[in-house]
């Protein structure tokens, strides 16, 4: 059964047709949680939360793209808000690079081959952009930084980081729309 | 150096990467989507970016979700559905503790307590250590509701600066409002803690605020994509 009738089946609160929809798309959610928060028990705290909150509210809108998208982008944000909480912002300007690097360090699990050379795949499109680019998109999406906090950390005019987000967007899907999908 | 887009047709198309990859401040947010409402270019220009953040998503290593964690999601979400006639044919109870989960037990029990004690303003706290001594020590406040809140029962859950309510047979809110959290100190204007709506008998919405130097939980009606200072009296207050 395909995720989008899965969904309609949740929205009824069916519970089997949640299993499945969490089944097929737990571990892309859990990558993406231990990713931002850098931690086992973090990222399963906001796989919990996602997870409920998208069987207790979660209204899935065809227009919101697919249905892995869309479970991603509430893990996102929930992850972000716990990355938000703990604190501890940098507002001043320093190096990017070094606060990347500082990103929680991540424990080794296993990865199946296939998952593997997906993921692979999709991070060498990402180093196929400029540095400049990869840099913002990874600040935000990862890291929880606003344009403005990019700015200031970058010593660039916010415009110019609200450009390079777009246009890093759109060489993602200009470059990746044949080859991977 | 930002470059010459034709795809962008209007204005405020700088602001689609930010907004897609979560970066616009609260405020920016909210005036991009009224914006997006109105400009047929925009959503479009949203659509066809849209999934290139699954892209960005999926280029993280690939890591498996604990079993236990799927197991304890499941629970809690088989608890919430209730029983199912075709395959528990006598079971017309509320779902075991042992179906309910740990959290969810402690709120029944806090629930059961604030009943027994006679609701109103009385407050009666549970402090409980988790049996899986995973989350640490758990404490349960007892909500006062308003009764235009129909016999609704309130708690709110407390691990460490974390919390969630946890919200029984709360009716849905008027058209066009949404129920918003806030959390208050002993000084300062109530902080905006997560918006939501109740999705069946039983609600449970993490607040979005650390708990740290909060003292009070409250609940208002507000508009549609809430406020950021209440607009009405609160209709649930718990006393941490």
């Amino acid at each position: 059964m395909a995720d989008e009738e899965l969904m309609e089946l949740v929205g009824q609160r069916d519970p089997d047709a949640f299993a499945i929809v969490l089944e097929r798309h737990a571990d892309a959610a859990y990558s993406l949680a231990y990713r931002i928060v850098g931690n086992n028990e973090a990222a399963e705290d906001v796989l919990q939360e996602a997870f409920l909150a998208l069987w207790r509210f979660g209204n899935y809108d065809r227009s919101k793209g697919s249905v892995r998208t869309w479970i991603l982008s509430i893990v996102h944000n929930r992850a972000i808000d716990t990355l938000r909480r703990k604190g501890a912002r940098p507002t001043q300007a320093m190096d990017v690079d070094e606060l990347l690097r500082n990103r929680p360090a991540e424990e080794r699990t296993e990865e199946t081959v296939a998952h593997r050379e997906r993921a692979a795949r999709l991070r060498s499109a990402l180093d196929l952009l400029p540095e400049e680019q990869r840099r913002v998109v990874e600040l935000a999406y990862f890291g929880g930084f606003t344009h403005a906090e990019i700015a200031a950390l970058s010593e660039l005019p916010i415009g110019t980081v609200k450009g390079r987000m777009r246009l890093a967007l759109q060489k993602l899907r200009d470059e990746l729309e044949e080859e991977v999908w | 150096m930002v470059g010459r887009d034709p795809e962008a047709g209007c204005p405020q198309a700088i602001e689609i990467g930010a907004y897609i990859l979560g970066a616009l401040e609260p405020a920016e947010q909210e005036a991009f989507e009224r914006h997006l409402r109105g400009c047929s270019r925009c959503q479009r220009n949203l659509e066809s970016l849209q999934r290139s953040v699954e892209i960005v998503a999926g280029a993280v290593e690939r890591r498996q979700a604990p079993a236990e964690l799927k197991r304890r999601i499941m629970a809690a979400v088989e608890a919430e559905a209730g029983p199912r006639p075709a395959r528990r044919p006598l079971s017309v109870r509320r779902p075991a503790f042992v179906q309910l989960g740990f959290a969810g037990a402690f709120a029944a029990l806090a629930a059961a307590l604030f009943i027994a004690f006679g609701g109103g303003t009385t407050r009666r706290t549970v402090t409980v250590r988790e049996s899986a001594g995973r989350r640490g020590v758990v404490a349960t406040y007892a909500a006062s509701v308003s009764p235009r809140l129909g016999g609704a029962t309130v708690v709110v859950e407390r691990v460490g600066d974390q919390g969630a309510l946890v919200a029984y047979n709360l009716p849905a809110p008027p058209a066009g409002k949404v129920y918003e959290l806030w959390v208050a100190g002993s000084r300062g204007e109530p902080q905006p803690a997560g918006l939501f709506r109740p999705a069946g008998s039983v609600s449970r919405v993490p607040i979005e605020r650390a708990l740290l130097g909060v003292n009070k939980v409250m609940v208002t009606v507000e508009p549609r994509g809430g406020t950021l200072r209440p607009t009405s009296a609160p209709l649930v207050i718990a006393t941490l």
